[in-house]
């Protein structure tokens, strides 16, 4: 059947037209294309349509005029250029990477060892809360550690908390959460602090 | 002796080996330059774009992990270099081209109407929007597949699928819009109207 061009109707049925560009494109799942295969077969408006989207896409491709450069002079020289500004370039340090490696160490640890640590820092945080003089001179050491960890780090903990669908990572986060990225000696002298009381 | 594979020499450049990294570039460039092209439409800021774009790749190579391809790592980073440079420069690529006005259908003019349509044609394409633009760009012109160009566009798998899907649509509209018989210019092409238009076809 021929037609003739009437009218576009912009609200027409972009539903039946896309499963025809997912049939183009060899998107669609086995049994679906076999199914669409059959409704090619018996209705000429889709094979219509099928055709029009495949002489489109051809049509497109007609179009591309870029050309570029054959000479292999142009390419030695676009290539020792960029080699120029990659020897004056620094590769950056990897902070993405480096949370990355982290959290793949924690991953590394049973869960269990990591709740173990989390019950760990939980219990130590128990005594500590209770009302003493000593008690209070350490939990404000470990508030006061908590707040410059928030200002000096914060990209650094924004970086460390990225995801939360492990479960390691829910003990991570927690880890975080609690002590941040206390210095060592001053994460051992609370503790020492909490214990020896 | 085998060629390495691209990840191959990413470590090694990681390592520090200035003459992997080279080989990268060799290997690419030319790829970089095509598609910088297809942004810029100028050789000389094609170029800079390629160039731009490569020593970007090497000041993050770090952050690489090799969860894509390489190549689709480098044309994400050449996308966003061009589309930058593009914005600083406040060059709107699109905004000159005047539409074409399609005047003369006679046989002994098909050659010239074909030229126009083919003008139109690419003139509607600059018209999508830029994510649209861009997944069409990729697919039709590069061949590239939908996980490459979700890399690329760093979106979804779907999303980029249904950028690529709404453009080709939107092009099919606009282009029958122009109201133009194509058959006689490309064989059998013709554009389907819209399933409304159809069904008045239809009924006539």
């Amino acid at each position: 059947m021929k037609y003739k061009y009437t009218d576009v109707d912009k609200s027409g049925d972009p539903l039946r037209e896309s499963w025809w560009v997912e049939y183009m494109e060899s998107e669609l799942s086995e049994e679906l294309e076999k199914d669409l295969d059959l409704l090619l077969a018996n209705s000429e408006i889709d094979q219509d349509i099928l055709d029009n989207l495949e002489n489109l896409k051809g049509f497109i491709k007609q179009t591309d005029t870029v050309e570029l450069p054959e000479n292999n002079d142009f390419y030695d020289q676009l290539h020792d250029k960029i080699m120029d500004g990659v020897e004056n370039t620094h590769m950056e340090a990897p902070i993405v990477a480096k949370a990355s490696r982290l959290r793949r160490t924690v991953a590394s640890l049973t869960p269990y060892a990591v709740a173990a640590m989390a019950f760990f820092v939980i219990a130590i945080q128990a005594p500590l809360k209770t009302s003493s003089p000593h008690n209070d001179y350490v939990w404000s050491k470990v508030i006061e550690a908590n707040q410059e960890i928030r200002t000096a780090s914060r990209h650094e903990m924004a970086e460390m908390v990225v995801a939360q669908n492990q479960t390691q990572d829910f003990y991570l986060d927690m880890l975080s959460e609690q002590l941040g990225d206390l210095p060592q000696a001053q994460m051992q002298e609370i503790i020492h602090e909490a214990l020896s009381q | 002796m085998a060629q390495k594979a691209d990840i191959q020499l990413v470590d090694e450049a990681k390592g520090g080996c200035k003459k992997a990294y080279s080989e990268l570039v060799r290997r690419h460039q030319q790829g970089v330059l095509r598609l910088a092209m297809r942004f810029a439409k100028d050789i000389d800021l094609a170029e800079d774009i390629t160039q731009e774009a490569f020593i970007k790749a090497y000041q993050k190579l770090e952050l690489f992990e090799g969860r894509s391809a390489f190549k689709s790592w480098l044309y994400q980073i050449a996308v966003n270099t061009a589309k930058n440079k593009l914005r600083s420069m406040k060059h709107d690529a699109f905004s000159n081209i005047e539409n074409v006005q399609i005047a003369v259908e006679s046989e002994a003019e098909k050659n010239m109407l074909g030229k126009q349509l083919g003008e139109l044609l690419k003139n509607e394409i600059e018209q999508l929007p830029q994510k649209q633009r861009t997944a069409l760009k990729l697919r039709v012109f590069e061949d590239l597949s939908f996980k490459e160009i979700a890399t690329i566009m760093d979106c979804p798998y779907d999303t980029a699928k249904a950028n690529y899907r709404h453009g080709l649509m939107r092009l099919r509209h606009r282009m029958a819009e122009s109201g133009k018989d194509y058959r006689g210019i490309n064989q059998e092409y013709h554009l389907a109207p819209s399933w409304k238009g159809y069904a008045e076809v239809e009924n006539q």
